[in-house]
């Protein structure tokens, strides 16, 4: 469970004011909000990349700072090291995560058995999202971040990612996403938060 | 150990690492190839050859001279004296050559000693000479002694071609050089690559911050070392399949601690003495290269500001004469870790307190002062990202 309490969050302006609420475990969230409102500025708050200026975010209690292997968050593609491997990177989390999903079902299930081992500089936006929902997957970990995560993905791969992420929540994970595509996964999440006007606000489903 | 694992690999499948790597070893076999087309013609069997053939010459003309004076005649006895000299000249370079093909090197050290102090003397005597023959000569007096006791083949000291000879040789400067190019792209890539945006994504990772600090830097020196050594004895091998090993024990140059005396010891003695040295400037440098990318978190300012002051300070101390006499202060110096053991730095920068102590004494002081440094960086962040924590259990 990501627990927020009197969020109060400013980059050059003010995002967000008085913020609290409870992203309860085996639920899958939704935050939508216009483009530069600050989506992803939250969800690096809530991993301790960007400090907040009032409030705490906790994971299970603990607070986010002293997060260990409960959560996971990979914004983007370009944090990748381009000339590494997919396999690389799998690596790297499944054993750092101390993670017990195993994996090479999940390259298997991702269809990508036949570029994993290519350097990262070779794969479509595409290869590159479905490797970073794998290091999701792979990690393990209970509380899980997603930054525009269906981003690159054509249709069928991205109604393969929403059936996985309600998986996920179904198996007692803690999902946030934030997604520009709310139709198509609007009947697979459990709660929707919309950002305006520097306030977080549930929408009624 | 998975993110070690990690670490290497970014380092390893990089392929600046392969390109700078590639063109090191390159550069390293050239310069071997170099000395092995060189060193004959600055050998003392050499030297002796070129001695004997001119006194040939110097014999034949004297030979003929003797045949057309008159025998009561100056010229006549001048023509004496130089056939005699000429006829000396020819059985001591001969006995010389003989005694080092024959493996019977005091000897021919003893012969070469010999025609060194006959020079010395007589440039003594010249008014003329300049103080840089006269150390030159005196040098090569005490080469040839230490050569004599240590009963070993000569070989060049400036163009070696020895395994251990050309280490020894490419330690002195280039090597500390390029290894020191070399680590500062490589890490200052690798460990720029945890920010993005100014953003240390590191924090992502299950770990504290300081422990992955603490990850990094060793990581780091254990990837610099590994190379480092890979590459020193890649090149020491292949200079020992073509020209043998070498030994411990063959003289080397060095001015004795903190005097402008000079003096030949062993091989071994210099390279174990600059072993410490170079550890500590590797985690010297690591630990600077890590400190310039948490400050600057940006992989061109950090590549940039590294080389300035990790390549250009050391550089520009002898290019800078008042940034010599504070040169034992400044850990850069202790770059060209065999020169200060061999007191050439002490010597060229006119200060004495440049040598393998103070060098220890700064390296380590500088470590930690870094290593404080790294953790202080680490607990701003960690103070940052609580502050809001504090707030509000307040």
């Amino acid at each position: 469970m990501i627990t927020a309490r009197d969020i109060q969050l400013s980059t050059r302006s003010l995002l967000i004011k008085d913020f609290s609420y409870d992203f309860l475990d085996g639920r899958l969230f939704l935050i939508t909000a216009e483009n530069g409102l600050g989506k992803t500025t939250l969800l690096r708050s809530m991993m301790g990349l960007v400090p907040l200026t009032h409030g705490i975010f906790s994971f299970d209690g603990a607070p986010s700072s002293s997060r260990s292997r409960d959560a996971f968050f990979w914004e983007s593609s370009n944090w990748f090291n381009s000339q590494l491997t997919g396999r690389d990177y799998l690596n790297f989390v499944h054993g750092q995560w101390h993670s017990s999903v195993a994996v090479d079902p999940v390259v298997e299930y991702w269809g990508m058995v036949n570029y994993i081992r290519l350097p990262i500089r070779k794969y479509s936006l595409g290869m590159k999202q479905r490797l970073i929902i794998a290091l999701y997957e792979v990690s393990g970990a209970k509380n899980l971040l997603m930054d525009e995560i269906s981003n690159g993905l054509d249709e069928e791969a991205r109604q393969l990612l929403y059936e996985r992420l309600r998986a996920m929540a179904d198996a007692g994970k803690c999902l946030v996403i934030t997604s520009h595509y709310r139709d198509e996964i609007a009947s697979f999440i459990d709660t929707q938060l919309t950002l305006q006007n520097r306030s977080i606000l549930e929408v009624r489903l | 150990m998975s993110y070690l694992n990690f670490f290497i690999k970014r380092v390893f499948k990089s392929t600046l690492t392969l390109l700078m790597t590639g063109t090191i070893l390159m550069l390293f076999i050239f310069i071997l190839a170099m000395n092995i087309r060189t060193y004959r013609s600055f050998s003392i069997a050499s030297n002796a050859n070129d001695n004997l053939q001119i006194a040939k010459r110097l014999r034949a003309a004297s030979k003929n001279d003797l045949s057309v004076y008159d025998k009561n005649s100056d010229r006549y006895e001048s023509a004496l004296g130089n056939y005699h000299d000429a006829q000396a000249s020819i059985e001591k370079n001969t006995k010389l050559i003989d005694a080092l093909h024959a493996g019977r090197y005091q000897e021919a050290y003893a012969v070469a000693l010999s025609q060194t102090d006959a020079s010395l003397k007589m440039a003594k005597g010249d008014p003329a000479t300049t103080p840089d023959l006269l150390t030159g000569l005196k040098r090569e007096q005490l080469r040839l002694k230490a050569l004599a006791k240590a009963d070993l083949p000569e070989q060049s000291s400036t163009y070696p071609v020895d395994g251990l000879g050309f280490v020894a040789n490419l330690l002195r400067y280039i090597a500390p050089v390029v290894f020191c190019v070399l680590v500062i792209f490589l890490l200052s890539q690798v460990f720029s690559e945890r920010y993005r945006e100014g953003i240390d994504i590191g924090a992502v990772f299950p770990f504290r911050i300081l422990s992955l600090s603490a990850v990094d830097s060793l990581a780091g020196v254990l990837v610099c070392v590994g190379l480092v050594v890979a590459m020193i004895g890649l090149v020491l091998g292949l200079a020992t399949i073509i020209s043998g090993f070498g030994h411990w024990s063959y003289p080397m140059f060095r001015y004795h601690s903190g005097t402008s005396k000079m003096e030949y010891v062993s091989t071994g003695t210099i390279i174990l003495q600059q072993l410490p040295i170079s550890l500590l400037y590797l985690v010297f440098l690591v630990l600077s290269c890590e400190v310039i990318a948490i400050m600057a978190k940006n992989r061109f300012v950090t590549l940039f500001v590294a080389l300035v002051v990790l390549i250009g300070l050391p550089l520009g101390t002898w290019l800078v004469v008042p940034l010599q006499s504070i040169a034992h202060i400044v850990p850069t110096t202790y770059l060209f870790s065999e020169l200060t053991v061999t007191g050439e730095l002490a010597n060229s920068f006119h200060n004495s307190r440049v040598c393998l102590t103070s060098g220890l004494i700064v390296l380590l002081g500088s470590i930690l002062i870094l290593a404080v440094l790294i953790v202080a960086l680490g607990q701003k962040k960690k103070k940052f990202q609580s502050e809001a924590s504090r707030i509000v259990s307040k």
